[in-house]
């Protein structure tokens, strides 16, 4: 069976076809791109639904090789949860493309739009139906590529800056991605998921300590890089910036199944290549609440309506990577407690049942945050299309009187906020249990020899789910702020408010139709979780290794109990209070009366700002600078090389070679004797110094001692000496000789 | 009759430059048809001679003494050269004659500088062909003097400077090379490459270290060549060679002779057994992996285009050579993939560079702002030779990254593990300076004005787009299907051909 790979290739496919088309119609070739973009996108759900149901009916699904391909080959398979998230990419796309087609239709750059649109459609199935780290990451680069035209579409100077952060981040975690994969690849010898997990628990077995340091240098490698796409702390700088600046539908992809794969990439580490191992779960659980809380406050003081949604993103992916972090803890507590006190069936049940509920509230939240994120992004996109604007006082108002919008904002708003009876309670629930038991079982064991093996302490759990609340909580707050600038307060200019108010043709059926779809799962999920979202967790398990505990677990769980509403009221408790004291006092009012203009002001400093302080200015500033200087001395290193040669062993020679008078001596000492003279006149301080000319005394000298020497030579009386010492030196040498 | 091929390829590029000195023709483009036909049909008899497969060692001279031979034969590791010099040398004169149409005085010296171009060719072939240690070094001196006039071209100041630097810059290098030319002819058996080796083990004694530092000396006087840093500098500034000259001399013939130089010094002379964990392989590692990190990092602060590039170059070249130093049949392999691959990334970016130069009088990153409207396929290529060069999968560039790393992790030197870091620093520097460019091209900004970049802006003919194309296309068939070359680089790296 080649399905999952058709799956791959059909969007690009069509890809090709929509440039075809627009190079070939002239006349109204936008609309039938999109309409091809709609109907590639249907095909694309069909078919995924139509895996799902294959696989549910017991078909073989979707084994496919590619060898060579690309150098490893590419490997395609299919498990329940590839198969929810390709169906939930196929429905995103598919709603999308449904809203794009009003919203984009005056876009100059819509084709283009399409084009890429798709390419991103066919890398993300690629991603999530990857059967080796290879070819995941052979489609996640496609994928960071392609998406880039998303964020630089509008082209405008915020757009296009905000491209670059976001092209950046992408392509420096794609490279570290690439060298954990090295690493990966030179440890366990293999890619594929299905190896790569007994190899790493063998190599963790065999106790070598290199391998197993190896493997967490890879993992937090790949974790930056999949960690960079999901929005992570602390390279989830593009983040905001992206969000802000794509167009709605793309950002509502963005958000909802874009930062997904980098989720999925980082539940891959940590299941196949550092399985069990409760310090790096600890890791992503730390990562994983600063993102929570960071993202939670910065949505709080936002004055945008996008950036809100953008912050509150962050803060979720915060949330589920609690929950991956929770996995990965509770993986390693089970593994131990499996092999040290197998009598103890009581506790070990207890935690398998707490596992379990960190492995769905995972699945479920991200599948809950990709609903509720497509409502959210694409209503803003109905109100930036009236409005022109995302700032809150611009918007502020627009959703008086307009019933629908207010209806599916208020289900999405509600329903990532943890309101009972909407599906991120359900999710929420079942992360907060299992932080919260994780907290209990370690307060009850503790003394047993587990313990101190343990990665985490109960009261760090405590500390952890206060966070977790709290953290709740600010949800509650920004999107009760949002809330209430669209649908209660007034906008400030009663023109405007007027206007807004009569606006009755806001969305087209299409648009109503691809937010509605998405807002329908919401309180189904929430008041039948056991009907809908207990089947889909359970259907979506990822293989791993204990995963056959899982099985097995039946445990039911009554998510109306007062014991797990009253985590969802503490949150809404905090959300009120935090919500009265910084939305109403702080933004609205001012911290000083100095401000003249009403509404909504940026309350978070400025100045704190990784993206431009610290990351721009390392790569752009400090790392140019050093390299600059060593660079010019190495650039420099053989030319200087060339002039201390020629300053030294190969100098010129310091006279000039034909002298007008005299020869090399005379002048020399004649130089040195001028020299010497000045001196003694400048030492004892002496006025009146003239040159003495010692240079030309010498040099006249000379011509005298030559020219009597030639005098000399020429004499009858010099011809007779040498005759006489000739004699003599022959006499000496006979007399010697003999 | 094989050696008659041999010497026929070699010499018959100079035969037909130098006839072209003596023919007068009409008009251009009979003489651009005499050109090509000549450097085609030398491809041709190369492509014959390599379809022959390997050869014995064939003496021609014997100097004094009985190593001293003057010997040709073409191993696995000359196929793989001169292959690539075959493949890309025809399109390269394709793409030259609009060039040089365009370039200022390029129709006084018109005939000199094809002559010398041509000569070239044939200069590298021997290279690639030669049968031992002595051949070769002769054939690489012949190889800067014939490239020198080609880099004077211009005759400008700023030209005969480059050439002066470029001229003393590698006979220093050669010179380096000689003393250990000499050492092999010492302590080796012969100076016929031998893979594995020629070192005489019984002889060296407690000489090993000295021999090392030998070695060091000979790799950086071939390393002159492939612009090891700190002996990089003259590389950026022979860019102002006309481009047909700096992309296919200064991005494949001549630095990749110094490459090639290098494999044969390492694997066929000193030999890896001898070399492996010696400090004089960890010496040169920590050199060439600092210069695959300096090279980008230079590239990413110019902003003349050529020059830029060939910063690139150097970086590149590196790669080759980290390969190469890992010392083990798969680093060998890697080396002769980034070999092959790098020539057809480089050079198809050079000519995109080179077209800009002519179709738009774009020097500078500044300048070609918006102009992928104006020219869309020059962009579209360019851009797949940015990916390409940044190890994108599913292009070329990223087979010769995969190979590398696989060599270094497999290798188990700590310090080529960091040498993979170092690639992947540079691949993300990589991504700066070359993304840099194709978004200015794409992306301007919405306040861009079209109108000022001229009507007169469009895609070139035909010659100069042929051979992108089929770079484009070869990039991406080496990226998705490269099984049966990579075997064929293993079987050359094991020396089994």
């Amino acid at each position: 069976m080649r399905d999952s790979f058709w799956m791959v290739l059909y969007p690009f496919v069509m890809c090709a076809f929509v440039w075809f088309v627009s190079r070939v119609r002239a006349k109204d070739r936008k609309k039938v791109c999109a309409l091809i973009m709609i109907l590639a996108s249907a095909v694309e759900l069909a078919a995924a639904v139509n895996l799902v149901l294959c696989d549910l009916r017991g078909g073989a699904v979707g084994v496919c090789e590619l060898p060579a391909v690309g150098g490893l080959g590419l490997h395609f398979m299919y498990s329940g949860f590839r198969g929810i998230f390709g169906v939930l990419t196929a429905f995103a796309w598919f709603v999308t493309a449904l809203f794009s087609y009003e919203y984009m239709k005056n876009d100059a750059n819509v084709i283009k739009y399409d084009i890429f649109n798709l390419l991103t459609l066919g890398a993300t199935m690629g991603i999530f139906y990857a059967a080796d780290l290879f070819t995941l990451f052979f489609f996640f680069e496609i994928m960071s590529f392609t998406s880039f035209v998303w964020v630089a579409h509008r082209r405008t100077r915020e757009a296009l800056y905000a491209a670059g952060t976001y092209l950046g981040i992408a392509i420096a975690g794609g490279m570290a991605i690439l060298m954990g994969l090295f690493i990966v690849h030179g440890v366990l010898g293999t890619l594929s998921f299905e190896t790569m997990y007994e190899n790493a628990v063998m190599v963790m077995s065999n106790g070598s300590k290199g391998g197993v340091t190896w493997l967490y240098v890879a993992a937090g490698c790949m974790f930056v890089g999949f960690g960079a796409k999901a929005g992570a702390f602390p390279v989830h700088v593009w983040l905001p910036l992206s969000y802000t600046e794509a167009p709605a539908p793309a950002a509502a992809l963005l958000s909802a199944i874009l930062s997904k794969t980098g989720v999925f990439g980082i539940l891959l580490v940590t299941l196949d290549v550092l399985p069990m191992q409760g310090s790096w779960g600890a890791f992503i659980l730390m990562t994983g609440i600063v993102t929570m809380v960071l993202g939670g406050i910065r949505g709080v003081t936002s004055g945008n309506l996008k950036t809100t949604l953008a912050y509150s993103s962050m803060s979720q992916i915060g949330f589920i990577l609690t929950g991956v972090g929770m996995q990965s803890l509770l993986a390693e507590y089970l593994r131990l407690a499996a092999g040290a006190a197998p009598a103890d069936g009581g506790t070990f049940g207890e935690i398998t049942k707490v596992f379990g509920m960190a492995v769905n509230g995972t699945c479920l939240h991200m599948l809950n945050h990709s609903l509720v994120k497509l409502v959210l992004f694409m209503a803003a996109g109905v109100i930036f299309a009236q409005v022109g604007s995302y700032e809150l006082n611009q918007v502020r108002g627009f959703g008086r009187k307009k019933p629908f919008l207010m209806a599916v904002f208020v289900l999405a708003a509600a329903g990532v906020g943890g309101i009972p009876f909407l599906n991120g309670y359900v999710s929420k629930t079942l992360l907060h249990e299992s932080i919260a038991e994780y907290g209990a079982l370690l307060a009850v064991s503790a003394g047993s020899p587990v313990q101190p093996m343990l990665s985490a302490t109960a009261a760090m759990m405590r500390v952890v789910e206060g966070l977790f609340l709290f953290s709740g909580g600010l949800t509650v707050a920004y999107m009760t702020k949002l809330f209430v600038v669209l649908f209660v307060e007034k906008n400030t200019d009663k023109k405007v408010q007027e206007a807004y108010e009569a606006k009755k043709d806001y969305a087209s059926l299409g648009s109503r139709l691809a937010i509605g779809v998405c807002a329908l799962p919401i309180p189904l999920i929430g008041v039948l979780p056991d009907l809908v979202a207990k089947p889909v967790a359970e259907y979506g398990l990822m293989r791993f290794g204990l995963s056959y505990l899982l099985e097995e677990q039946h445990e039911h769980i009554h998510y109306y109990s007062l014991k797990n509403l009253s985590g969802a009221l503490i949150s809404i408790a905090v959300g009120a209070a935090v919500y009265f004291v910084v939305v109403r006092l702080l933004m609205l009012k001012g911290i000083s009366s100095e401000r003249k203009e009403e509404g909504y002001h940026e309350i978070f400093p400025a100045w704190i700002n990784m993206e431009k302080y610290v990351y721009r200015a390392v790569l752009y500033t400090a790392v140019p600078f050093v390299l600059g200087i060593i660079s010019r001395i190495l650039d420099s290193i053989v030319d200087i090389a060339v002039v201390l040669l020629r300053k030294t062993v190969y100098r010129d020679r310091p006279l000039p070679y034909e002298l007008p008078e005299g020869n090399r001596v005379t002048h020399r000492v004649g130089t040195v004797m001028e020299r010497a003279r000045l001196l003694y006149y400048a030492v004892m301080r002496k006025e009146g110094y003239q040159p003495k000319n010692y240079e030309h005394r010498f040099a006249m000298k000379k011509t005298d001692f030559f020219e009597n020497l030639r005098i000399i030579e020429c004499s009858l009386s010099f011809g007779l000496f040498m005759f006489c010492v000739g004699l003599g030196l022959t006499m000496i040498y006979l007399l010697v000789v003999n | 009759m094989i050696f008659g091929l041999m010497l026929t390829v070699i010499l018959l590029p100079f035969a037909g430059g130098v006839l072209l000195q003596f023919l007068r023709f009409g008009e251009n483009r009979q003489k651009q048809c005499y050109i090509f036909a000549y450097v085609l049909l030398n491809t041709l008899l190369t492509y014959v001679l390599l379809w022959q497969g390997p050869t014995e060692l064939i003496r021609v001279i014997n100097f004094a003494g009985a190593k001293l031979d003057f010997s040709l034969k073409l191993d696995g590791m000359g196929i793989v050269f001169a292959g690539l010099v075959a493949t890309l040398w025809p399109l390269a004169t394709l793409y030259s004659f609009p060039y040089m149409e365009h370039e200022h005085n390029g129709r006084v010296h018109e005939n000199i500088f094809y002559m010398f171009y041509t000569a070239t060719y044939g200069v590298t072939l021997g290279i690639a062909m030669s049968g031992n240690m002595l051949t070769m070094y002769c054939f690489y001196e012949l190889l800067t003097l014939v490239t020198v006039p080609l880099v004077m071209h211009t005759l400008t100041r700023e030209a005969v400077l480059a050439s002066r630097k470029y001229f003393y810059y590698s006979l220093g290098g050669a010179a380096f090379a000689f003393i250990g030319l000499i050492f092999l002819v010492v302590y080796g058996d012969s100076l016929t490459f031998v893979y594995g080796g020629v070192l005489n083990l019984s002889q060296i004694g407690g000489k090993k270290d000295l021999l090392l530092f030998i070695y060091v000396l000979a790799f950086m006087g071939f390393g002159v060549k492939a612009a090891v840093c700190p002996f990089n500098s003259w590389l950026p500034q022979a860019g102002v060679a006309p481009t047909p000259v700096t992309a296919l001399l200064h991005a494949v013939a001549v630095v990749k002779s110094g490459a090639f130089a290098i494999m044969r010094l390492t694997y066929y002379g000193f030999g890896t057994d001898f070399l492996r964990g010696t400090w004089a392989q960890y010496l040169l590692l920590c050199i060439v992996i600092f210069t695959i990190v300096y090279g980008c990092s230079m590239a990413v602060r110019e902003t003349h285009i050529k020059r830029r590039l060939a910063f690139s170059t150097i970086s590149n070249l590196s790669y080759i050579l980290f390969g190469v130093l890992i010392m083990t049949p798969l680093g060998l392999v890697g080396a002769l993939c980034h070999m092959v691959f790098h020539g057809v990334m480089k050079i198809c970016s050079f000519f995109c560079a080179g077209a800009m130069i002519t179709q738009a009088h774009a020097n500078f990153v500044h300048e070609i702002d918006g102009m992928a409207k104006r020219m869309p396929k020059i962009f579209a290529v360019f851009t797949v030779s940015a990916l390409a060069l940044m190890g994108v999968p599913g292009l070329c560039g990223f087979v010769s990254k995969w190979h590398l790393a696989k060599a270094a992790f497999a290798s188990g030197n700590l310090l080529a593990v960091v040498g993979v870091g170092g690639l992947l620093v540079s691949a993300l520097l990589t991504a700066v300076y070359m993304l840099s460019i194709v978004i200015r091209a794409y992306f301007p900004g919405n306040d861009f004005d079209y109108g000022k970049l001229g009507d007169d802006i469009h895609d070139p003919d035909w010659r100069m787009l042929l051979p992108l194309f089929l770079f484009v296309i070869l990039m991406a068939v080496f990226g998705v299907y490269n099984a049966p070359v990579v075997d064929f680089f293993g079987s050359v790296a094991l020396g089994m051909i």
